[in-house]
């Protein structure tokens, strides 16, 4: 394994580092890496989860690399007028570029963690060299152009959230237990509850006709259309998670069966794996995930919605 | 603001990844900075923080470069591979390699508390470094591993997570801590340097309790001209998940810059 850190992009101001395998397989054409920001954590990614990951795959073959976005970690912020929203999608891509350029990839994986899965998936969504998606606790789309018009789906999904963690969840008696012995911030709990009730309330319907749905579930569709396969990856306590299933209904039942989606949850595991055997977990389904579908171009399997025990 | 210049640098098995940000004045000041970045969870949480203060030292004349330490962040080597001796060994490196890329005679090493604790002990075992800033240092290493074991249990409190059962290793916030290095660290105690080191040394102190008085008033007995600030920021210290909260302590940023001119007109 070889790591080289490179400035590349329109600008020459995005600073990345690729990790190379230490021997080259130019003839099975597997496709590059490519690891989003998550929020403002530079490209190291949170608990070091880029390094290990980019390195794990160098290991079995794959091209990786991760990079800063402009303003965040050491690529300095943009001089143009460019939102933040488009000029993630468009440094992507110059990240693809990059990797083509000097590496003679032209297919690639993009992974992302929380605002990183969302860009992950809307650059997947207009650029074709994207050969696959890794939407890591995924809640990009909440607060997106349209967040807005989002508010009363995100009030549902929250309390959809706050239902399953009080009730169904592995760590349901460890909540209880906090609740009753005073060290839950009851105020942002009543408020939470109230914003979920709101929602509930709200004549809005979730939008599930086809030209009328939701933008995350047409990108998906979009997506699965164009035999991208896509793995959600959900930690339990990610209100993602809630959000992600509320929105695409019962399409993610009749989607298990296609090999372009899938959804995992790791059990017991918060939205930045905390733990360190959820890190272990989160890069187990990751490359197991990505040598099904690359290397024997199989997903493994019919059911593909399945859920990881400590 | 003008880019910075990474590479790496170091034996191509070992190598580390430095990010120079040379002087944006016309006269560069004859001194060079080399940052020492913190551990584990506050490395993620304060990398943001370092990488302003370097560009805001940059604008004000100084040379700089900050690293990754070995088996941290993009720098070659496994979180477990972490020991203070060769964190020691790779302040030196970096600067040797700051030496290499300025003109810069004086060096001034700028550390974050356990990149702090590091800093004050690679500069007192050599004679060449002039200035310092040790912005809340780890001084005594016990008390470190109790601080880091409360923000875990914290954690596991606050957030929605379930340990396993099966874990044998010692974790902190997400990174494994060994044995060797909470052997390492039962044995940093800031209190026992017997050489100054730096001639001169800015304290920065966000926290109290941190016993930054007495690493003041020890400084001083190794006849170092000392300067103690007090800038309370007591909501870094506590367990965060959700890393968009986190400020930039601009004011700490600008403390040092004051301190940094002034020392170095």
């Amino acid at each position: 394994m070889r790591e080289d850190v490179c400035i590349f992009g329109d600008a020459r101001s995005l600073v990345g580092v690729i990790t190379d395998p230490a021997v080259p397989e130019r003839s099975s054409r597997l496709p590059a890496i490519v690891l989003l920001n998550s929020g403002i954590v530079h490209r190291v990614g949170l608990n070091r989860l880029h390094v290990k990951l980019a390195r794990i795959l160098a290991a079995t073959g794959f091209v990786g690399m991760r990079f800063d976005f402009s303003g965040i970690g050491d690529s300095p912020a943009r001089e143009d007028n460019v939102p933040f929203r488009e000029s993630t999608l468009h440094e992507t891509q110059e990240a693809m570029n990059r990797l083509g350029q000097t590496r003679g990839i032209d297919r690639f994986v993009l992974v992302g963690l929380c605002s990183g899965a969302g860009i992950a998936l809307q650059t997947a969504c207009i650029d074709p060299r994207v050969a696959g998606v890794v939407a890591i606790n995924c809640r990009g789309y909440l607060s997106g152009p349209n967040g807005g018009g989002n508010s009363h789906i995100r009030n549902r999904a929250l309390l959809r959230h706050y239902w399953r963690i009080a009730f169904s969840s592995s760590f349901r008696v460890k909540n209880w237990l906090k609740a009753i012995t005073g060290k839950v911030n009851y105020r942002s709990f009543v408020g939470a509850l109230g914003s979920g009730l709101l929602g509930l309330l709200s004549p809005h319907k979730i939008p599930s006709t086809p030209g009328d749905e939701h933008p995350f579930k047409t990108d998906l569709r979009s997506l699965i259309d164009r035999g991208v396969p896509v793995l959600f990856i959900h930690a339990e306590g990610d209100e993602g998670l809630d959000y992600v299933q509320m929105v695409l209904g019962d399409d993610a039942k009749r989607w298990n069966d296609s090999k372009e989606f899938r959804l995992e949850i790791i059990q017991g595991a918060n939205h930045t794996f905390a733990l360190l055997w959820s890190q272990e977990k989160l890069l187990q389904v990751i490359c197991n995930w990505a040598e099904q579908i690359y290397r024997t171009g199989s997903a493994g399997g019919r059911s593909h919605v399945s859920q990881s025990n400590v | 603001m003008k880019s910075i210049e990474p590479f790496y640098f170091g034996a191509s098995e070992t190598q580390l990844l430095g990010c120079y940000h040379a002087p944006e004045t016309k006269a560069s000041r004859n001194c060079a900075v080399v940052l020492c970045y913190p551990m584990g969870h506050e490395y993620v949480q304060f990398h943001r923080a370092c990488r302003q203060l370097a560009a805001l030292l940059a604008r004000g004349g100084f040379p700089v470069l900050r690293f990754d330490f070995y088996g941290c962040g993009d720098s070659s080597g496994d979180c477990e591979d972490g020991r203070i001796d060769r964190w020691l060994e790779d302040i030196a490196s970096a600067i040797s390699e700051t030496h290499h890329r300025s003109a810069a005679a004086k060096i001034c090493l700028v550390g974050l508390r356990l990149g702090g604790s590091l800093a004050a002990m690679a500069a007192a075992g050599r004679a060449d470094i002039d200035g310092m800033v040790l912005w809340d240092p780890v001084i005594a290493g016990k008390l470190y591993l109790e601080e880091l074991k409360h923000l875990h249990r914290q954690m596991l409190q606050r957030a929605h997570l379930r340990p396993s059962d099966g874990e044998s290793r010692t974790e902190i916030a997400g990174f494994v801590l060994t044995d060797e290095m909470i052997s390492d660290l039962n044995d940093l105690d800031l209190l026992r340097i017997e050489r100054k080191p730096a001639n001169r040394i800015l304290v920065v102190e966000s926290r109290k309790n941190l016993m930054q008085t007495d690493l003041t008033k020890h400084l001083e007995g190794l006849n170092a001209n000392v300067m103690h600030i007090d800038l309370p920021n007591p909501q870094f210290w506590t367990w965060i998940e959700d890393f968009s909260h986190i400020l930039v302590p601009h004011q700490i940023l600008q403390a040092v810059m004051s301190w940094m001119s002034e020392v170095y007109a």
